[in-house]
């Protein structure tokens, strides 16, 4: 990574997001950006079930940048390997358009919309890229069971994660 | 809050159904040289099968991706031939 990337403190960006999901009773709006329709499906429907979770899923990127100038989202679930563009990609596109679109929900220029990185790739392999509009909180992988996942999900829809993300890094540009 | 998420049997019968194809789609593009389709299929179960209760497969699949990546058609093809055999038993009646 060396000169293409720097180490960034994850905490002061999440704060906010953990500290208000702790008071909040409200059905978390969450966004799974997904290509695999086996794991969108049972992720959506765990998150139902368990956390009372509001779920939309995106099969490819251009569904999610539709979907995200026309909503804010409590919570992003992004797959590293989508089709047609990456993760990393997906979301500098979708930066794009909130930054041009004038009519983007206003929460989006009132706060960051938290993502977690879902990957079966290594997580030093997902360098996400630092954005107006997008806090990237985590990395869950994929290549677990099932209940650990919706565990590990569920710390961040009910603000119990605990702020470790130091050693999460983002590339520049 | 830690209770157990549980798999709906249509759904594990609908993830089957899937890997079945992905193994026809493997055969098919291992006779072609068409190591998308493997490294597409090798590295989405190497992400899913664990989460379906199938670990086995999902170790398959994480060498299904390494050798399709790598272009190794030897290596490629017991392990195609193990990710057949496998779905073979698990949608057997």
């Amino acid at each position: 990574m060396g000169s293409l990337a720097q180490s960034l403190p994850f905490s002061k960006f999440s704060t906010t997001f953990l500290m208000k999901s702790k008071t909040s009773k409200r059905p978390k709006k969450i966004l799974i950006i997904e290509d695999d329709p086996d794991m969108s499906f049972v992720i959506a429907r765990a998150l139902k079930c368990k956390y009372n979770c509001q779920v939309e899923v995106a099969q490819d990127p251009f569904e999610a940048m539709n979907l995200m100038v026309d909503k804010f989202y409590d919570l992003i679930i992004l797959d590293w390997h989508l089709p047609g563009l990456s993760g990393k990609d997906t979301m500098a596109e979708a930066e794009k358009g909130l930054r041009f679109d004038p009519d983007i929900p206003i929460q989006w220029d009132t706060k960051k919309a938290p993502v977690v990185i879902f990957s079966s790739a290594k997580k030093s392999d997902c360098l996400p890229r630092k954005t107006k509009h997008f806090d990237y909180v985590g990395f869950i992988s994929k290549a677990q069971p099932l209940n650990d996942i919706i565990d590990l999900f569920g710390e961040y829809i009910t603000g119990e994660q605990k702020l470790n993300f130091q050693s999460l890094k983002l590339a520049i540009n | 809050m830690s209770s157990e998420v549980d798999l709906p049997p249509e759904a594990i019968a609908r993830y089957i159904e899937r890997r079945i194809q992905d193994a026809r789609d493997c055969r098919e593009a291992l006779n072609k040289g068409d190591f998308a389709v493997l490294l597409k299929v090798g590295h989405q179960v190497k992400g899913n099968a664990i989460s379906f209760g199938f670990a086995e497969l999902g170790e398959i699949a994480v060498q299904l991706e390494e050798f399709a990546l790598k272009k190794d058609i030897s290596s490629l093809k017991p392990i195609l031939e193990k990710f057949e055999s496998y779905i073979a038993k698990i949608s057997a009646p």
